[in-house]
């Protein structure tokens, strides 16, 4: 299951159309061939990346980790696979210029990345993205930053030349907050953790004190809400990241938890569980006024804002079994959109728009699935003993979610692109629980 | 004056509470010392773990070994069957015989759903357990409910046996109030 | 007494280290967000490929805008820029001579063949650099192919490609339980020829299904022997006669082309929409069986969809990085190629 490659090299069917009667005329005139290429093969994309140039031993250093980490971005996605330096004949202080293309097509490299590293502090990099067959340029960036600050300047090459080699806007230039679990299983003790996107820069918010659980960072990545285990009940706080402070919301009647920020950040969605009902609510952040959105004595929780915030999808077990179902953000239009078997939970939708993550529990597994936003299309990415709390890339192209593991009881850290393929653990320091995966950063 | 012995033997509870596992079969239980006088087989001082061979009357000790004070729930559900409704009858009693007892119903899910859909199913347990006290006369204010979802398993396994341990709605007696 | 006072203020001070620690790596959480991004245009577009230009000589920045000490990203660097966009940097106008080039690491290519119609050597000054013409490389290399009737003459796709019984979509499923299509997802604005409607698939659909089918497939294509699946098609091509050396290429000639260059196309997976594009290339080839010219034809589309451009740009790099084996007596019947590629099919497999 693991390192299943997307890239079974496969060759696909052709049709050899050379050309009907009048195109045997026109060829005859004209004298071109008309040609179909219906087959291909599909591999990573292989990549060279050199290390960065500069003019100083700190900087080329500095250049050196840069390439590191532009590379490790971009293997990890699995679209690309960066050639061996060693294969490189251009040493970074030749690439100044222009390529010698040649000499990288000789390695078969596709595309090649070249960099010079200008100014150690402030930082000053350059970096230009090459067609190597082409022989042109594909994109040219210079970025300044704090030298402490570099990492973030690699992933922002990193996303530049994924951007423009796969079409998409990158990821790698983001934060994962997620729950961090140590102890027995009894009396796990969790912290709220944050790190890149990468495992870089971790740390740990609260102490392990409380019982914290599910983190959403705000869609400005200034804020992170969470749940807390504080008396008198459990409760939804929100703190500011850059200073740790918590930002008070007040008191929620009954025990509010699965806090969700709207796209606009503006408002969250909360679940209020009182008497033995749990319904849906937006909070106001600014006006701190509380509205009801659902209603009834079904369990409504689990909510996700479409990406233009007009729609709520969410979980609940008004059907009789836990289902998702999708609203108006104002809470009217209520339908179901699921109906295959099995247990469904945790819907997210994708940043893009075009799918619903999700888990479900079927005949004794857990996976991790998406849809469409009208339920058709069902496609179950994952199986295991316990797979959950989908979360996906801003990109909507890869989903991290939580596996646990039967036998040692671990929890750990997943990524899988949608295609179902380059599932591939995202190392933490310790277990590892409710990942969200943050907008890229302002 | 109980309610301090109480208080002290509390601060011991922990341990007693990690040490034994026993207090999934704590239904049956019932203790010598307690005099509650439940029918019932008796529980070693040694395997408790707690103060030797004393059990102060309207502690939670008492309540888990002399009354019961969990009951268990089937799959997805809140529903409250006999066995369960028995437990809950003799929490009552025992309840009525301390008034000064508040409790807090913790509701506990097991593993086999998402977190924040347990964490609904376990506030829905705990209210199932709260609405049956209080219709056995058990005034509502000293009832809480709190549910841990998932959170804090009594049984760490994962297989049908653990899953089925899990699925309980704790009646704790809170420590000052 | 005297120890046990040193112990407890070592041990205070020591937590409020820790302390102090602990907060400042909490402050430490979103590092100072001062990324800039700007955009550096290209040290010099194109052309000279293997001058290795002289090190220093590296382009000059664009001014440092405002150096504003916290200068917002700019994350449309390509679009702000002062230079002229450096995208589709030309290359140089004429190849006539690729080189014996790479995938297979055959003979360690001549360095650079010889005739290499190199522009007036340039020092590399980016500024003198607008020229913007250049900038759109087909344009003006593909003068040649356009001047003719083209394109919209080109024959009808003999016969709708049925994929006559296309063996995986019979198979039933097993494991994954995939729920019926909707039927009839008609992809709106699919321009070019009708193709069925099975083909109508979301863009993801076809190729994501589950892991079983694709090795599956995989395994199918190893156990047919041959070209099997090839040979159901082939009734297709009728309607095509050439034969005869003095009027066309033979089909087998013209099979043999079309697996090379399917055998140098990278496919890009999973780009949004994939499956229902064509890329059209226009190819102008040197007798060597080199490149001399390739354009891609929609380039209205290049510049306004980066899905498809990326599309697009696999595939010319499919012809740039292929070396054709090609029949040289015939060069007058393949000098001039129009290549469609259809990556929904090739993907779909």
């Amino acid at each position: 299951m693991n390192g299943t490659s997307f890239f079974n090299r496969r060759h696909v069917l052709a049709t050899a159309v050379a050309a009907a009667g009048n195109a045997l005329a026109l060829r005859c005139a004209f004298g071109q061939l008309y040609l179909d290429i219906t087959r291909g093969f599909v591999e990573p994309m292989p990549i060279a990346i050199s290390p960065f140039a500069g003019d100083t031993p700190q900087a080329r250093e500095q250049g050196e980790a840069i390439a590191q980490v532009v590379s490790a971005d971009l293997d990890s996605s699995g679209l690309f696979r960066t050639i061996d330096r060693r294969a490189y004949i251009q040493s970074p202080d030749e690439l100044r210029g222009i390529p010698r293309f040649a000499d990288w097509r000789q390695i078969n490299a596709q595309a090649l990345v070249t960099g010079l590293v200008r100014a150690h502090e402030p930082l000053t990099v350059e970096f230009r993205l090459w067609d190597v067959f082409g022989g042109t340029q594909l994109r040219g960036l210079r970025l300044d930053a704090p030298s402490a600050s570099w990492r973030r300047v690699a992933h922002k090459i990193a996303d530049a030349v994924y951007e423009r080699l796969t079409g998409e806007s990158g990821y790698f230039d983001t934060k994962i907050a997620y729950i961090s679990e140590s102890g027995p299983p009894t009396r796990r003790i969790k912290r709220v953790a944050v790190m890149d996107q990468d495992g870089a820069n971790h740390i740990f918010l609260t102490d392990g004190s409380q019982l914290v659980l599910t983190p959403r960072l705000s869609p400005d990545v200034s804020r992170i809400a969470y749940l807390v285990f504080r008396p008198p009940a459990p409760r939804v706080v929100m703190r500011e990241l850059a200073s740790g402070r918590e930002i008070v919301l007040g008191e929620f009647p009954g025990m509010s938890f699965a806090p969700r920020f709207s796209p606009d950040g503006r408002s969250l969605l909360v679940s209020i569980a009182q008497g033995g009902n749990t319904d849906l609510y937006r909070f106001d952040l600014a006006t701190r006024q509380l509205r009801r959105l659902t209603e009834g004595a079904a369990i409504d929780t689990s909510p996700s804002y479409s990406p233009d915030g007009t729609k709520i999808v969410f979980n609940s077990d008004r059907g009789g079994s836990p289902q998702l179902y999708v609203m108006n953000a104002d809470g009217s239009g209520v339908r179901r959109i699921s109906f295959g078997s099995g247990r469904y939970g945790e819907p997210e939708w994708s940043p893009r728009g075009d799918l619903i993550a999700f888990s479900k529990l079927e005949k004794g597994f857990f996976h991790i699935g998406v849809m469409k936003p009208d339920g058709s299309d069902e496609r179950l990415l994952t199986r295991a003993y316990q797979d959950e709390s989908p979360t996906w890339s801003p990109n909507g192209r890869v989903i991290l979610f939580c596996r646990q593991d039967r036998a040692s009881g671990r929890t750990r850290l997943f990524s899988i692109d949608i295609t179902g393929y380059n599932q591939r653990e995202i190392p933490t320091p310790l277990d590892a629980s409710d990942p969200n995966w943050s907008a890229l950063l302002p | 004056m109980i309610r301090r012995t109480v208080l002290s033997l509390l601060s011991l509870l922990p341990l007693a509470a990690c040490s034994s596992n026993s207090d999934s079969a704590s239904g049956s239980a019932t203790g010598a010392a307690g005099g509650a006088g439940m029918p019932g087989g008796t529980v070693s001082s040694a395997e408790l773990g707690g103060p030797r061979g004393t059990i102060v009357p309207g502690s939670q000790q008492d309540l888990e070994i002399n009354v019961g004070d969990r009951v268990f729930f089937a799959f997805d559900s809140a529903a409250l069957d006999d066995a369960a409704r028995q437990t809950l009858e003799r929490q009552a009693a025992w309840l009525k015989q301390y008034p000064a007892v508040s409790v807090t119903i913790e509701g506990h899910c097991d593993e086999r759903g998402t977190r924040e859909y347990n964490l609904a199913l376990g506030e829905r347990r705990a209210q199932a357990v709260k609405n049956y006290l209080v219709a056995l006369g058990i005034s509502p204010d000293r009832i809480r409910t709190i549910s841990y979802g998932k959170e804090r398993p009594a049984d760490p396994g994962h297989d049908e046996t653990a899953w089925a341990l899990n699925r309980r709605a704790v009646t704790v007696v809170n420590v000052s109030g | 007494m005297r120890r046990a006072l040193i112990l407890s203020l070592a041990f205070h001070v020591g937590l409020l280290g820790a302390i102090a620690l602990g907060s400042l790596r909490a402050r430490r959480i979103p590092e100072p967000m001062t990324v800039a991004v700007e955009l550096v245009p290209a040290p010099e577009t194109g052309a000279n490929q293997r001058t290795a230009a002289a090190p220093a000589a590296a382009a000059p920045l664009p001014p440092r805008e405002a150096a504003s000490p916290n200068p917002a990203p700019r994350s449309e660097p390509e679009a702000g820029a002062p230079p002229p966009p450096p995208e589709p940097a030309p290359r140089p106008p004429m190849r006539p001579q690729a080189e014996p080039e790479p995938a297979r690491a055959a003979p360690p290519p001549p360095p650079e063949p010889a005739p290499r119609p190199e522009p007036p050597k340039e020092p590399p000054r980016p500024a003198e650099k607008p020229r913007p013409n250049e900038a759109k490389p087909v344009d003006t290399k593909l003068a040649e192919a356009e001047r003719k009737p083209p394109a919209k003459l080109e024959p009808p796709r003999p016969a709708p490609r049925v994929e006559p019984a296309k063996p995986e979509a019979v198979k039933p499923e097993p494991a994954k339980p995939e729920p019926p299509k909707p039927a009839a997802k008609v992809e709106p604005a699919k321009p070019a020829p009708p193709r069925p409607s099975a083909e109508a698939e979301d863009s993801f659909a076809a190729l994501l299904k589950s892991v079983e089918r694709l090795e599956r497939r995989v395994r199918a294509e190893q156990t047919t022997p041959g070209q099997g699946r090839s040979e159901v098609r082939l009734p297709e091509a009728r309607g095509t006669t050439p034969r005869a050396a003095e009027e066309g290429l033979s089909q087998s000639e013209i099979d043999a082309i079309r697996r090379q260059i399917e055998r140098c196309w990278n496919v890009p997976v999973g780009v949004r929409g994939i499956e229902t594009m064509q890329v059209r290339l226009r190819i102008v080839l040197n007798r060597d069986g080199s490149v001399a010219r390739v354009g891609i034809e929609d380039q209205a589309r290049m510049a306004v969809d980066p899905a498809f451009r990326v599309v697009a740009e696999s595939a010319q790099r499919a012809v740039l990085s292929c070396h054709l084996t090609l029949p040289p007596e015939k060069y007058e019947l393949w000098r001039e190629m129009v290549m469609t590629f259809y990556p929904g099919d090739a993907l779909r497999g």
